[in-house]
């Protein structure tokens, strides 16, 4: 019988889906995912979470939730770090210990540490564990890290050459905020999806290319240290530095209660300031409303235009 | 000569002067913690930060223009957001319009002797070894009278004796600039509270923990005065955290953390910033000591302790140890606390009072009387 793997569809997922369900399988496990966070998803997480966790832990929770019936085992990995000197959020860290402590009985959790330090390579050892674990041999293992490697690979390069042109004279705005909020329509309350039925050239940080947000984030005089938050922090000085004057505003996206960026934001407004880029600042939790955002939007586009009239 | 200023937590400012003042500078010490300070703080950082980096702006924000010219923090490397405090409040005032340098240290120790040095300029060693010594010991009679003053208060004879004594060799310490003095007054004081003992007020005796994020411990601004609170409701407080600790596992020179880890294995796996670890492994430890309760105090949306405060109710349940998480910031007021401590506390007394008379209708049935 196929084994049933499930994966939340929500925080990391959104960074590395296809390679996650690629590498499962043609590990020949059955994937299953949970569906796009709806309203019952919310619900049920924000019961079962402490009220001080910030939205898209609750929203991870609710979708564990929608899977625990359906699946044999559950994947859960424990990011601690991307690389020499960065880390995740501390929140990333205690995942697994967090979902055991609050539940009382889940499937069984597979949970590799991923903590590249040491390097990049040690992502192929992981890769094994987790194929070890589901008892699979080690060539369909290797076979199926490649091919997840490769989907990866593609996935990003697909989201690179999706960089708003601009050519046709539209306002260029960029959503900056961490995947799992900008690509979840509810929590998002899909601004993006607003934005461009406004006519508006969406750009997201996933659209520059890795190494330019590593180069734009050195601009901080002391290196940041959350690996992700380093990422928006590049792309909000890429676009505001190194590409000057060809964006036209920046929508900050953040959850109530994010650690890392309750600081970062900050810094972001410093500089936006400076640059005379108009920046409009979106915290979301889950009393958030569609109505009173979509005004927000609105009058943030309506003062771009004038501007760019001006 | 420079004035250095620092941020305040606890009674830190003591050792921190001693040693600044020691190392030939001027040290400039913020103005106490008020609602002034806390204002300021609120006004002026990001409105999502965490509690302790809105009070230190307010600290030097006050010492700013009081006419401070260097400001020295600590820094760090992640995951917890204090390492990037230094960062953020440079910005913000600079942005603000002041004129200063700051010196954050790192967990560096190298780097940090190189950025003292510019600061401090040229101290001879001998120097600064005899400022680093009369600092290190002035913290360690610091804790030391402190931890007595935490178990002293739950059975003091005349209410609020200790804390008098207590602010009594605060004064006196701080003055202090010969280690002899130091060590007389450490003698002296620990009799004196010594001496204050009476039977307990509760009758008898509830020990809790107070465990969570280090500012939020030792800074009695922001707790609202808990341990004082505890205290004065006849519970002796048990608090291994505090500057002593906190400066001992930096420098690597205690197998706490080994303890801690072992004890938490059964919950939280890996190390996740601040004191979250510390939290669940001291919580463990604490229960298969026969603590009565433990507090957990954090500030709102402090990362580590939400990992923590997730998992104690597991904690709770499973090791048999009731469990109190407290959350502050700006908004938390006097009143809210004092019911929830004194609920707390009545529930641990009543049944702390089960179990005694439990175990004394025990022995009378095994020696058939």
């Amino acid at each position: 019988m196929e084994v049933r793997v499930g994966i939340p569809r929500a925080l990391l997922y959104h960074y590395y889906q296809p390679a996650w369900e690629v590498f499962f399988k043609a590990l020949g496990s059955k994937v299953i995912i949970s569906p796009e966070t709806n309203k019952k998803i919310l619900d049920q997480g924000v019961r079962v979470a402490v009220d001080d966790i910030c939205l898209p832990f609750k929203v991870y929770f609710g979708h564990i939730i929608e899977l625990r019936d359906k699946v044999d085992y559950l994947f859960v990995p424990r990011f601690i770090s991307l690389g020499k000197n960065n880390y995740v959020c501390p929140k990333f860290m205690g995942l697994p210990d967090m979902l055991t402590a609050t539940f009382n009985e889940l499937p069984e959790m597979i949970k590799p540490v991923v903590d590249l330090r040491p390097g990049l390579r040690s992502i192929r050892k992981i890769a094994h564990q987790v194929g070890q674990k589901l008892g699979v041999g080690y060539f369909r293992i290797e076979r199926a890290f490649r091919q997840a490697v490769q989907q990866h690979l593609e996935f990003s390069t697909e989201q690179q050459k999706a960089f708003a042109g601009g050519s046709d004279g539209s306002l260029r705005v960029a959503i900056l905020g961490h995947a799992y909020l900008t690509y979840d329509k509810l929590t998002s309350m899909d601004i993006a999806g607003h934005l461009s039925k406004m006519g508006v050239n969406v750009i997201t940080l996933e659209m520059i290319a890795p190494a330019l947000l590593e180069k734009a984030a050195t601009r901080q005089s002391k290196k940041l240290f959350w690996i992700y938050n380093r990422q928006v922090m590049g792309a909000a000085y890429h676009l505001l530095f190194e590409q000057e004057g060809q964006i036209d505003g920046i929508i900050q996206l953040t959850a109530f209660g994010c650690g890392p960026d309750s600081m970062i934001k900050e810094l972001i407004n410093i500089r936006g300031k400076k640059m005379g880029v108009a920046i409009l600042d979106i915290n979301i939790d889950e009393h958030s409303g569609q109505a009173g955002l979509i005004t927000r939007l609105e009058a943030f586009i309506d003062l771009l235009e004038r501007k760019v009239l001006a | 000569m420079r004035k250095i200023t620092f941020p305040h937590m606890g009674e830190l400012r003591i050792p921190v002067k001693a040693l600044i003042q020691e190392l030939g500078q001027e040290a400039l010490e913020p103005p106490k913690i008020s609602k002034k300070t806390l204002d300021l703080g609120v006004q002026y950082s990001p409105e999502f930060a965490c509690l302790p980096l809105k009070i230190n702006l307010g600290n030097f924000i006050e010492a700013l223009e009081m006419g401070a010219d260097t400001i020295i923090m600590g820094g760090g490397c992640g995951p917890c957001r204090f390492g990037f405090y230094g960062e953020v409040q440079q910005e913000l005032l600079r942005e603000m319009g002041y004129q200063f340098e700051m010196l954050v240290l790192e967990p560096d120790l190298l780097e940090d002797y190189r950025r003292l040095k510019q600061v401090f300029g040229r101290v001879n060693c001998r120097k600064i070894a005899r400022a680093i010594y009369l600092a290190i010991k002035k913290l360690r009679a610091l804790d030391s009278i402190y931890k007595m003053v935490l178990s002293g208060r739950a059975s003091e004879k005349v209410e609020g004796e200790v804390d008098r004594l207590y602010d009594h060799f605060l004064e006196q310490l701080d003055l202090a600039t010969e280690r002899a003095r130091i060590n007389q007054l450490h003698k002296e004081y620990s009799n004196l509270i010594k001496a204050t003992a009476g039977p307990l007020k509760k009758g008898v005796e509830i020990n809790i923990g107070v465990l969570g994020e280090i500012y939020l411990i030792i800074e009695s601004f922001v707790n609202l005065n808990i341990e004082k609170k505890l205290g004065q409701l006849g519970v002796i407080v048990r608090r291994e955290i505090n500057m002593s600790s906190w400066l001992a596992h930096f420098l690597h020179l205690s197998n706490e953390m080994k303890l801690i880890e072992k004890a938490a294995r059964g919950y939280l796996r890996n190390f996740i910033g601040g004191h979250g670890l510390d939290t669940i492994g001291n919580t463990v430890r604490y229960a298969r000591k026969g603590y009565d309760g433990i507090i957990q105090v954090a500030p709102f949306t402090c990362m580590p302790e939400i990992i923590a405060q997730t998992i104690l109710p597991a904690v709770s349940v499973r090791e048999g140890i009731p469990v109190l998480s407290l959350i502050f910031d700006e908004h938390t007021a006097d009143a809210g606390l004092n019911t929830r401590l004194e609920a707390f506390v009545d529930l641990l007394t009543r049944k702390k009072r089960k179990q005694l008379e439990g175990s004394i209708y025990h022995e009378q049935v095994l020696s058939g009387g």
